[in-house]
């Protein structure tokens, strides 16, 4: 829309959607205009990142790839980035919520049909006290019951992880959980039977009893990996939401308006939601606090980023 | 061909293309572990090609007009949508994530081949004369206007201009 060419390079782990969006470009675009390559961050996306006609750049990923994007960018020249990083989301539940709505809600919002692997999942859970052990039970239920299989089967509600390098980086979370103690609730477990034999399985998996100083409390996982957490005063939960280098996003559960309100005030996220888990909303801008990026998309200021301002001062 | 989607290309100035130095990366089923496809490596060189189609194919996309632009991204995201079927099974099978919850996604990613081409009518060229000048505004857009209003005591004429990046 603001009048610019455009090159795309797919993530190298799955690249190939990118490749039929090629073919429907050429039905509709002039050659040249948008345009998609292949290839890791060497060479190639440090080869755009770098490249002196490119001044506009936007990526969605990892933190440690957004930095690598920002220092190499700025070796190159004076460049725009917009960052969509990671999350490590809070859904934090209030004493007078409704427990079932809630478990099912934490169940759906970790977004296991990608097991677990999108920068929205809510992948904390921290639950007051009053009503810990009545939503845990709920949500060990019904993550138990997920039925994990062949992604293509459209009954499956969960497929395997992404790749075998991101596949390892999730194991080390469960043996860390392990050592620091985190209570297995379900799983941690590849899943047994033929199907699985070759391949990047885990069950979903959920910790409980976690706390602030383990690892899979502070930092993303980006796979099938709930850690519930217990709180009794709301500092504290304030406290622990905010307790990370992340902020994307962030829940609050509760029917009081004003108990509502001072979280929202106090949540370290660039978007919070009240009684309801992550979803996009065409035109509101979505982007993250810290490290969870830079520029917000999907809204009128993502368009007017691709464009650039002048003035002209004429005196008459 | 290697895999049962076979070799997939690049896409740069109109044509499919294999890298220039004929490295390619294996595409796996995460659920499998089998090589279904592969994809060429992109050089330096091949980035070049790149940024060159576009910087020659950018003026022209420029020149013609905001509302051309907008019924040329609807078209693309009608497209979208009509090749649905055919992203599905090979997202699925690339990236693991369930073929229940995929459709939803290319709906949306084509949702927002609507939405920013609705933009479109308060995108235009302002320009905004001060009161005493006796001009009109020829179209008021976004922060644009208000800002002409603060300055309208100085006798000048301020202009913002939607211009792309390159």
């Amino acid at each position: 829309m603001a009048g610019n060419a455009v090159i795309v390079k797919t993530p190298e782990t799955s690249p190939l959607s990118g490749t039929l969006m090629g073919e429907i470009c050429r039905e509709v675009l002039p050659p040249g205009l948008v345009n998609i390559v292949h290839g890791s961050g060497l060479p190639t996306g440090d080869a755009l990142v770098r490249h002196p006609k490119i001044w506009r750049i936007g990526f969605t990923g990892s933190v440690q790839t957004g930095l690598a994007i920002q220092r190499s960018a700025a070796e190159a020249a004076v460049k725009h980035v917009s960052l969509e990083l990671g999350g490590k989301n809070a859904m934090i539940v209030c004493a007078d919520a409704d427990p079932a709505t809630v478990a099912a809600e934490a169940v759906k919002g970790m977004n296991f049909a990608w097991a677990g692997q999108s920068c929205g999942s809510n992948s904390r859970l921290l639950l007051h006290e009053s009503l810990y052990d009545e939503v845990v039970a709920r949500v060990v239920a019904q993550v138990s019951a997920i039925r994990v299989g062949d992604a293509l089967d459209p009954a499956s509600q969960m497929g395997p992880v992404n790749s075998a390098g991101h596949y390892q980086r999730v194991l080390s979370f469960v043996e860390s959980a392990r050592q620091d103690g985190a209570k297995l609730l379900t799983d941690g477990e590849r899943p047994s039977g033929a199907d699985f034999r070759r391949g990047y399985w885990l069950q979903p998996t959920v910790y409980g009893d976690v706390t602030m100083n383990m690892h899979v409390a502070r930092e993303e996982i980006f796979g099938p990996i709930l850690s519930i957490l217990k709180w009794r005063t709301q500092e504290e939960a304030i406290a622990m939401a905010n307790a990370t280098e992340y902020g994307l996003v962030s829940g609050v559960w509760t029917h009081d308006l004003k108990v509502a309100m001072s979280f929202v005030r106090a949540l370290q996220a660039g978007f919070v939601y009240v009684n309801t888990t992550a979803r996009h909303f065409v035109g509101t801008p979505f982007g993250g606090w810290k490290n969870s990026g830079l520029g917000r998309e999907e809204c009128l200021g993502e368009l007017l980023s691709y464009t650039q301002n002048k003035v002209i001062h004429i005196f008459v | 061909m290697s895999g049962k989607f076979g070799d997939r290309l690049m896409y740069i100035d109109g044509q499919f293309v294999s890298g220039s130095d004929g490295q390619w990366i294996d595409s796996v089923n995460p659920g499998t572990e089998e090589v279904h496809s592969r994809v060429p490596v992109g050089t330096v060189s091949d980035v070049n090609r790149a940024v060159n189609a576009a910087e020659a194919a950018q003026p022209a996309w420029a020149a013609i007009s905001i509302w051309e632009r907008r019924d040329v991204l609807r078209k693309l995201g009608a497209a979208m949508r009509a090749r649905a079927a055919e992203v599905l099974p090979l997202e699925a099978a690339d990236t693991g994530n369930t073929i229940g919850s995929l459709g939803r996604d290319v709906e949306a990613a084509a949702n927002y081949l609507d939405f920013f081409p609705a933009w479109a009518p308060k995108s235009r060229v302002t320009v905004c004369l001060p009161p005493e000048t006796a001009c009109t505004s020829r179209s008021a857009s976004l922060t644009a206007w208000w800002l002409a209003s603060c300055l309208s005591i100085i006798r000048s004429c301020l202009q913002q201009h939607i211009w792309p990046r390159y």
